[in-house]
């Protein structure tokens, strides 16, 4: 397993690697110089020429690359921002955990609700509770964020006064986005777990199981369940990696500062070192997603296990 | 004890409602089965015969199979008027089966231990997990698996084993009535005379009555007592193994089925074909269901359903060729 992950984790190099190259071209060839932005435009040519050889933007494209590149691999160091002049890394990593933590609240708030409602329609298929869940379901998916956001503000912030608008000091500020949030999610995980559990529940081993006695709530739960799971752990890996990488609408409506806000500054400003900090950082945490949902198939599936244990038992012969 | 009634069916009927029309499965079944005895039920595919076995343990598929009218009578109890809570009771514990396709009845996620296991746990039968741990072994044996390998998973094992598995699964609890549904067509023909040997030895030994689904002769005459021949959802002939066998008198059907007059001695391995289709049971022919297909149709058999004609003492023919006494004979 420990052999799996190390694998796994080096095959991450060469990814952020290129990650980084695309951006950092991208961000090469967008209009707009970095020194002006950060000066403004009334001021004096030789105080930009200044500032652009202190950043060291004059170099040539490669030259900066590398440069960058070549920081991080032997000191760790991303770059200072342009903007703050604080290092890359520290900038991220402040933001970060705002964003962590209305990722954890959304996906667990969707995940719950979403495998519970998804389970109750698909044994209750065809009756009031399954139309029920099937209309709300509809709604989630109609509704904007930026909408739903905005609303749920004026009903608990304005009207009822029992939740703060915007900020992000306490964990109160995180329910109202977190909902939000959760809602997005809400919607395609009762879907996923509806559709794969009815999937499951047509198989000839879910017969099998009533027909041995086992009593209707483990057929479900144990017998069903464990093996609808794998779509819907896929399905939650991916809303982690989406919601980590900064739902931007969301943070911008109720004024978190989390790594969306970050980027979207950056961007502005031309603030190249922060941006490429901010999506590599993503990209590390979205690989990382990926791997544990890995692990969890294995987890789930002996027949992937089985899989796993056979390229493992390959290369122990290989290496001998 | 001796030639007690196990199960008594009567006037079974069971459809599946679908979306387009009704699917009349099961029509008019009545059969009885006395313990420790198997019956081989025969018939063309779509004859209705795993609508009846899933009828006996109420697992027609929910909302789309009903049991519409009839009685179930097993062991003295009214299968059909159980609560769902005790009829769960009777799964697996009195009542087993062995499904068409046993190599996709087992789960893929859970150990064959856990599964076999699971019947003992959910019908109390052995009281700490001990005593269960070394049922499953014991029934590993049974099914000739050696008992180390009840902590694999099913895809660890071959279509012949996994079906031991299952059989195993279904014996466990020693039930008074396995259904056996095709149990071996799924499996290569030397696997196929092992794994009924097995059955058969196994049946013998825990005194379980089985009704056999087969469409192979074959084993009917090997393995079974008495022989029900399916047509269209009900029982069209049944009797003892010899009276189906060797007796002279046989619906046309049967006739068809065997190709000639079967016999113990000439085996007949297969099935024949008989001219033209089964009909279509959401759509059946008024009468006699056999008779647009029946070389000695006569008026009546449009119009009027046969009467059940006893032919010898356990021997009945549902047909209007012998309903007067003198009877012609096909
Ligand atoms: N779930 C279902 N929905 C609708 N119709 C069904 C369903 N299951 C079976 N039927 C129909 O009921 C009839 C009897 O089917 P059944 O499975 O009992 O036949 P069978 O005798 O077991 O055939 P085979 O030898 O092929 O297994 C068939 O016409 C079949 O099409
Ligand atoms: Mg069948």
């Amino acid at each position: 397993m420990t052999k799996f992950i190390i694998k796994r984790l080096l095959m991450l190099i060469p990814v952020l690697l290129g990650i980084s190259f695309i951006l950092f071209s991208i961000m090469n060839l967008t209009p707009g110089d970095a020194a002006t932005l950060l000066l403004g435009d009334s001021s004096k040519p030789e105080a930009v020429e200044m500032l652009r050889e202190e950043l060291g933007l004059n170099g040539g494209f490669f030259e900066r690359y590398f440069n960058y590149i070549g920081n991080i691999l032997l000191r760790g160091d991303f770059g200072i921002s342009y903007r703050t002049k604080n290092p890359v890394f520290t900038e991220v990593f402040t933001r970060f955990h705002y964003t962590l933590r209305l990722a954890f609240a959304a996906i667990a708030i969707s995940s719950i609700l979403g495998v519970l409602l998804g389970i109750l329609s698909a044994i209750k298929q065809y009756t009031a509770p399954d139309n029920i869940i099937t209309a709300i379901t509809l709604g989630l998916t109609s509704m904007p964020d930026f909408w739903l956001g905005l609303m749920l503000i004026i009903l608990f912030a304005v009207k009822l006064r029992i939740l703060p608008i915007s900020g992000a000091t306490s964990w109160k500020h995180f329910i109202l986005p977190g909902f939000t949030a959760a809602a997005n999610y809400l919607a395609n995980t009762i879907r996923m777990s509806r559709s794969s559990m009815l999937e499951v529940s047509r198989m000839d081993y879910i017969r099998t199981a009533r027909a041995k006695g086992v009593p209707e709530k483990d057929v479900i739960f144990k017998h069903t369940f464990k093996n609808a799971l794998m779509p819907i752990v896929t399905l939650v890996g991916v809303n982690m990696g989406w919601q980590l990488g900064g739902t931007i609408i969301i943070e911008q409506i109720f004024g978190i500062p989390g790594i969306g806000s970050l980027m979207i500054q950056s961007i502005r400003l031309k603030d190249v070192p922060v941006v490429i900090g901010c999506v590599m950082f993503v990209a590390l945490l979205s690989s990382l997603i990926n791997l544990a949902t890995d692990i969890i198939y294995m987890y789930i599936d002996p027949r992937l296990r089985a899989q796993f244990a056979k390229v493992k038992k390959k290369a122990v012969t290989a290496n001998d | 004890m001796k030639n007690e009634k196990l199960l008594e069916i009567k006037d079974l009927y069971a459809q599946y409602n679908t979306d387009e029309d009704i699917v009349y499965a099961v029509n008019d079944l009545s059969l009885s089965l006395d313990r420790g005895r198997t019956l081989g039920l025969v018939g063309e595919t779509g004859a209705g015969k795993t609508t009846t076995c899933l009828s006996i343990l109420r697992l027609l598929p929910e909302r789309i199979g009903e049991i519409s009218k009839g009685e179930i009578i097993f062991d003295g109890m009214d299968i059909l008027s159980l609560s769902e809570d005790e009829m769960r009771k009777i799964r697996g514990k009195d009542i087993a089966m062995i499904f068409q396709d046993p190599l996709s009845s087992l789960n893929p996620v859970y150990t064959i231990g856990m599964q076999i296991g699971e019947v003992l746990k959910y019908h109390g039968i052995y009281k700490d997990d001990q005593a269960i741990e070394n049922r499953v072994e014991e029934m590993l044996d049974l099914v000739g698996l050696p008992k180390e390998r009840k902590n694999d998973y099913p895809h660890q094992f071959s279509g012949g084993m996994k079906q031991r598995v299952v059989i195993a699964m279904a014996l466990a609890c020693e039930p008074k009535l396995l259904l056996a549904d095709e149990p071996t067509t799924a499996l290569d023909v030397t696997i196929q005379a092992q794994v009924l040997k097995l059955m058969n030895e196994l049946k013998e030994r825990l005194q379980t009555a089985m009704i056999l689904v087969t469409h192979d002769l074959g084993i009917v005459a090997e393995i079974c007592d008495d022989v029900a021949v399916m047509y269209a959802g009900s029982i069209i002939e049944k009797g003892r193994i010899e009276d189906i066998f060797e007796g002279q008198v046989h619906h046309p059907y049967t006739v068809g089925l065997f190709a000639s007059i079967p016999n113990l001695k000439v085996k007949t391995r297969r099935l024949s074909p008989i001219d033209g289709l089964m009909p279509d049971p959401a759509d059946l022919p008024k009468g006699c269901t056999f008779n647009p297909r029946c070389p000695h149709r006569m008026e009546v058999c449009k119009t009027e359903e046969p009467p059940c004609v006893m032919i010898g003492e356990e021997h009945m023919v549902k047909c209007h060729l012998f309903a007067s006494k003198e009877g012609g004979r096909p």
